[in-house]
């Protein structure tokens, strides 16, 4: 029993199985496989011959951007781009607007007159300490929302790419590891920027809105909030690369979440309990948080309230970062373009 | 099992029907099955094994009565001490050894740890693997692990066995000794149901089919019967040659072909009412014409196209 | 096997024993196969080892004297020590005031009302009048111009206006001062004169005189650490004890009269009161004792009695304590019994539904009831023995090296194991719940155990700050501090009265900070209650979620 085929099959035009994955043609439309064959009574072999696309690449940036776009745009809308749960998505709204609630508090200051007014812009207005506490107070930003933020968005970052091999969406397209790894950790960044700058960015503009300030004010605050800023990107980078670092060594989005918040809890409680029962702040250069609450504190000049050097803090977080960094980085130049 | 003449069938289905949503998976099969293997037919998503699932209790009939032995699976787990089930699934747990992973599970039917390893050594014998029981099933060809879901099924002597696309994946070596095994179960008095979606493979262990499609039943009893029951049906068979007008002249007045038809240039579909009579003519008509033939097909002898004509004329399904 | 044994071997009851063995030990295996497992269990053995390492070096250290009531800074710089001042009535901010400094000594006064309108004498004068003076001290001059103090030579050049005083004009300012005629001047602030005063009506004037300075010598700073130790005698009947050994609550060197009323805060930064605890004895401590009478059960002291002990007495026991409390709450408790659950118990059904290894298991005649609670069997013997294990070994450890005469603390073991019981406890209701989270919703489960696990972590935290506060009992976290509580109570009676101390006397044992008297005793204060009702909710919450996730499991299909 032979069937016959037609002298050659054009699949031109049709969607490449790429294109399926990546939901999105990017120029490989033109792609045509011609196959022909030689006839034989009792069976037929197929002489192949590809002819490659070689039309003009679009530039890195843009296959770059695809990447982010995919992540980014996914907590909006997951048609066509990753698929963030709708519970995550509800959590960080939550968080986002956890984080705002300075600002109605301000709002209020601003229409209640005399004594109630001040107290609340006493409360709630730009000072080093609301500044400091706005990205790095322990509650409940460092202690509730900020790492639940993290392990929400970090999770299945890599560990879904490992677990369901579509690793080989990227790495069977023009796109290297560096862009790969590099797109994961912009899109991880700016998702917590967006919440933990974009807040603190909306704090400090609607005090001065809200408290009708005028260009004096906004020259003594400045640095402050340039400090505050700068602290909160530390932030958000060292939450990223230590979340993707062990996204990347995991398979389960689980465990990667769990991972990064016993990270930055175990070492919090176990600092704090040495420090409470040995009188020593050393062990806080092992948390992320306090290093970073610590460097915070100089960059808005407040008084420092770890014993140990804030060289200490630096050179730790330092430390952590390229650690982290370079796990994620060994980890994806490793990993298999396979289901593991 | 106390109750003699009261002894339920093995396997009941009375006007069972499951859907999944808007989706039907099987709908309103009643069926009763009793000793010897069994064999369950259909193409993919012909409800096959939707149809085990209800068995085994991991669906809950959207309508009818599903009954092991009398038992509702659904409710009671205690008809599974007399089955044993091999599932599609094709995960194990590859780090341990077979013997471990049979062991394990035997003795979730209450065997004691010794009896377990006792019984799981004997089983694995029975299925071939008598050489590897101290291997990790991660180590295992694809057949070795068929067979090992298998043996599994076997460790507590079930009286039913039911055996999901067994035969899946394997090549030809393991293929024929996982029939024979199974042939060995059915010679041994056990209710076996096996599913496939390849005809030939059923057809080298039973006689005994059920076809499913789109989940309804479409024909049960012994594959020769339906075999017949279908020869009442026509047939077709289609030939490519060079002037198919020439040939069509031959051929009908040959006494089984009752009509020709031309499907497509060189092509030429005979009719027939008795499959085997026209194919004993074949040849000799053929030589007589003197043509150069390309190819000789049976469309209709494959199980699409058997489901097809029970359907009721659909071409080439 | 003999008949007899065959059919015991049949029974329900040994076939059930059977099957839950296999599960058991299957989870076991299955757990002892994931890296996972090891790392966790590996970072719980390093924490106990950092933590153990601290606690060896402050061992070997032995507890520094320090200085609980922060009286021996000098913030004024005058030499003399904040202890020293108060002895006198100083404040320690002004350095022109410390011990033996002349102090201004009030004699009398004439007031706005009162009938004779003049006086005479050699004194400091303070207030207002017309003044004809004999001698004036012109080199009085305070510190600063705001003190009023008279500048006669200013005055002298400064003729008063013409008129009557406070009809036709009034003083300027405090420190004013203007020249009549014949040593008459009209004054209106302080000054130091030989001479007769006539002060208008309405008006007043204060005059007394400073005392020699005399010289006392300074007391060096390390003489105020560890001054004023507990005075106790273990007399438990007797309620008022301790005695102010520096006498900073006596104050029997106060040389000013009107030091009385005069306002102070103690080092505790409270009102300066020497009854405090109002029992009408004066710098004294009450010792409160328990309804049963035989354990001290408050302490309070009035302002700075004891406030000073001597730390290498008291530190070691309720440091050595503080410590078995603060590590079994954060590092057994909150972090491995919230921890080892999140990792490991979640995932015991759902991971085999996802691999599709459940239908070996579940075409067997189990109930899947049965199924869910053998499994988490499973989990439990891993985590519990290696949480009793690891309590038990860092228990040996800190009993043959902590305080006290005896070479093992035996004492400590009923703590050790009752920390383990209550970790073992938290990871049994934690990992039915996650476990019934992952039935529940397979999906979001996941999530909704992580959003979980940051409440439970807060609200421990919470509950160690203040487990009064009722919204953190709506945490499991909650109940098992409370056990924890509790066993330190029944183990140290005692440690209520280190406690008291600790938070009466200064101590920075954090003994205060980590144990307070257990909360759900239902009015009895008796720890055994709480501990009973802290169980009950823990194994009542656990079962409950078994029932709920295998009622939900039982009626789920299985694709």
């Amino acid at each position: 029993m032979v069937t016959n085929l037609p002298d050659d099959i054009d699949i031109a035009g049709t969607k490449t199985r790429m294109e399926v994955a990546f939901g999105s043609g990017d120029g490989d439309e033109d792609m045509t496989a011609i196959v022909a064959k030689k006839e034989s009574n009792l069976g037929a072999i197929f002489e192949q011959s590809y002819k490659p696309w070689d039309g003009e690449l679009g530039p890195r940036w843009m296959r770059n951007y695809s990447i982010f776009r995919h992540h980014v745009y996914g907590l909006f809308t997951s048609k066509g781009h990753r698929h963030y749960h709708p519970f995550v998505r509800l959590t960080i709204l939550v968080i986002l607007l956890a984080s705002l609630t300075p600002i109605p508090m301000l709002f209020l200051s601003s229409l209640l007159p005399g004594q109630d007014g001040d107290f609340l812009s006493k409360m709630w207005g730009i000072n080093r300490f609301n500044l400091w506490g706005q990205i790095l107070g322990y509650f409940p930003r460092n202690l509730c929302m900020w790492p639940l933020l993290t392990a929400l968005v970090v999770g299945g970052m890599i560990s879904d790419d490992r677990r369901n091999g579509t690793s080989a969406i990227y790495f069977s397209r023009p796109i290297n590891r560096f862009d790969y790894t590099a797109m994961k950790f912009i899109s991880v960044a700016v998702i917590l920027g967006f919440v933990i700058i974009f807040s603190y960015f909306a704090y400090y503009t609607s005090a001065i809105v809200f408290r009708g300030e005028g260009w004096a004010f906004l020259i003594d605050t400045l640095p402050l909030f340039l400090g505050g800023m700068l602290s909160g990107i530390f932030l958000v980078l060292t939450y990223t690369s230590i979340g993707l670092a062990l996204s990347s060594i995991s398979q389960s989005r689980f465990f990667a979440a769990i991972g990064f918040l016993s990270i930055i809890y175990g070492t919090k409680i176990v600092a704090l309990l040495i420090d409470m029962q040995f009188d020593t702040s050393i062990l806080y250069i092992l948390s992320p948080y306090d290093c970073l609450a610590h460097i915070g504190q100089f960059l808005l000049g407040i008084e420092l309230n770890y014993e140990h050097p804030l060289a200490f803090s630096i050179i730790s977080l330092i430390i952590m970062n390229i650690v982290s960094m370079s796990i994620l980085v060994s980890r994806i130049s490793s990993m298999e373009v396979t289901r593991e | 099992m106390n109750d003699i003449n009261q002894k339920p069938p093995s396997v009941l289905l009375e006007n069972v029907s499951k859907w999944y949503g808007e989706v039907i998976g099987i709908n309103d099969i009643s069926l009763a099955i009793e000793g010897g293997v069994t064999g369950i037919l259909g193409p993919n998503g012909a409800g096959k094994s939707t149809l085990f699932k209800l068995l085994m209790g991991r669906l809950k009939p959207s309508q009818g009565t599903v009954r092991l032995f009398g038992i509702d699976p659904w409710k009671s787990t205690s008809p599974y001490r007399r089955i044993g089930y091999v599932s599609e699934s094709e995960r194990m747990y590859d780090w341990m050894t077979s013997l471990d992973f049979i062991s394990t599970l035997a003795r979730l039917h209450g065997m004691s740890r010794d009896e377990a390893v006792e019984r799981s050594k004997h089983v694995l014998d029975f299925v071939g693997l008598e050489d590897v029981h101290h291997k990790e099933i991660g180590k295992y060809s694809k057949g070795m692990r068929q067979r090992v879901k298998i043996a599994h099924a076997l460790v507590h002597d079930p009286d039913l066995i039911i055996l999901d696309e067994p035969l899946h994946g394997c090549d030809p070596i393991a293929r024929t000794s996982i029939m024979s095994v199974v042939r060995e179960l059915g010679s041994q008095g056990k209710t076996v149901l096996i599913s496939s979606h390849i005809l030939e493979e059923i057809e080298r262990i039973t006689e005994q089919i059920v076809i499913l499609h789109n989940g309804k039943l479409l024909a049960i009893g012994n594959l020769h019967a339906i075999r017949d029951l279908l020869d009442q049906h026509p047939h077709r068979i289609l030939i490519k040659c060079d002037s198919p007008r020439e040939l069509a002249q031959l051929f009908i007045r040959e006494d089984p072909v009752y009509g020709v038809r031309f499907p497509e240039d060189g092509q030429l579909e005979i009719q027939t009412n008795n499959l085997s009579a026209a194919h004993d003519i074949l040849p000799s008509t053929i030589v007589k014409s003197g043509q150069k033939i390309t190819s000789i097909e049976n469309p209709d002898d494959n199980l699409d196209s058997l489901i097809g004509y029970l359907l009721g004329g659909i071409n080439n399904g | 096997m003999d008949e007899k044994g065959l059919s015991l071997s049949k029974t329900v009851w040994s076939q059930l024993d059977r099957k839950a063995g296999a599960i058991i030990e299957l989870t076991i295996r299955q757990l002892r196969n994931r890296m996972s497992t090891w790392v966790v269990l590996g970072v719980g053995i390093l924490l106990m080892a950092l933590l153990l390492a601290f606690y060896v070096d402050s061992v070997r250290e032995g507890f520094e004297s320090i200085d609980n009531d922060g009286d021996s800074v000098d913030m004024d710089g005058d030499g003399y020590p904040l202890g020293q001042e108060i002895k006198y009535g100083h404040s320690d901010y002004n350095s022109d005031e410390f011990p033996g400094s002349s102090e201004y000594v009030r004699v009398s006064n004439i007031d706005y009302d009162d009938q004779i309108r003049r006086t005479s004498g050699n004194f400091t004068w303070e207030g207002i009048g017309r003044f004809d003076a004999i001698w004036k001290d012109t080199k009085y001059s305070g510190s600063s111009q705001w003190e009023g103090i008279i500048d006669w030579n200013i005055a002298s050049n400064n003729s008063c206006p013409s008129g009557d005083v406070y009809v036709d004009w009034s003083p300027e300012y405090w420190g004013y001062a203007c020249y009549y005629s014949d040593d008459e001047f009209f004054v209106y602030g302080k000054f130091k004169a030989n001479g007769t005063i006539d002060v208008p009506l309405d008006r007043s004037i204060n005059w007394g005189y400073y005392t020699q300075p005399f010289f006392i010598e300074p007391d060096l700073q390390s003489m105020y650490i560890n001054e004023d130790d507990i005075d106790w005698n273990g007399n438990l009947l007797q309620s008022s004890q301790g005695f102010d050994d520096d006498g900073d609550c006596t104050r029997e060197n106060w040389s000013i009269d009107n030091a009385e009323s005069a306002f102070y805060f103690d080092y505790s930064g409270d009102q300066f009161d020497e009854d405090k605890n109002n029992n009408g004895i004066i710098c004294d401590v009450l010792w409160e004792v328990d309804a049963n009478g035989d354990e001290i059960s408050s302490i309070s002291p009035d302002s700075n009695v004891d406030e000073d002990p001597d730390d290498e007495k008291y530190m070691g026991e309720s440091s050595h304590r503080t410590f078995i409390i603060g590590v079994g709450k954060m590092a057994f408790v909150i972090l491995l019994g919230l921890f080892l659950p999140l990792f490991l118990a979640l995932g015991l059904i759902r991971d085999e539904t996802e691999n599709g290894t459940l239908h070996y298991l579940l075409s067997k005649p189990i109930h899947r009831g049965e199924f869910i609670a053998y499994r988490l069997l499973g989990y439990l013997s891993v985590t519990g023995s290696y949480v009793i294990i690891l309590s038990l070994f860092v228990g040996i450890i800190t009993a043959l090296l902590g305080p006290g005469d005896e070479i093992f603390r035996i004492s400590d073991i009923p703590v050790w194991l009752g920390i383990g019981f209550a970790t073992f406890l938290v990871l049994a209701a934690y990992g039915s719940l996650f476990n019934t989270l992952g039935l529940i919703s397979p999906k979001y489960g996941v999530y909704v155990s992580i959003v979980i696990g940051v409440w439970e972590f807060v609200m421990g935290i919470l509950t160690i700050a203040n487990p009064n506060w009722t919204l953190s009992a709506i945490s499991i976290n909650h109940w098992a501090l409370q056990i924890i509580d509790s066993i330190v109570l029944l183990a140290w009676p005692e440690t209520l009265q280190l406690q008291q101390m600790s938070s009466a006397f200064n101590l920075e044992t954090g003994l205060d900070i980590f144990w307070k008297p257990p909360v759900h005793t239902l009015g009895t204060s008796n720890p055994i209650v709480a501990i009973m009702v802290s169980m009950f909710v823990l194994i009542v919450f656990t079962i409950m979620m078994l029932v709920v996730g295998q009622s939900i499991f039982k009626n789920r299909e299985i694709m």
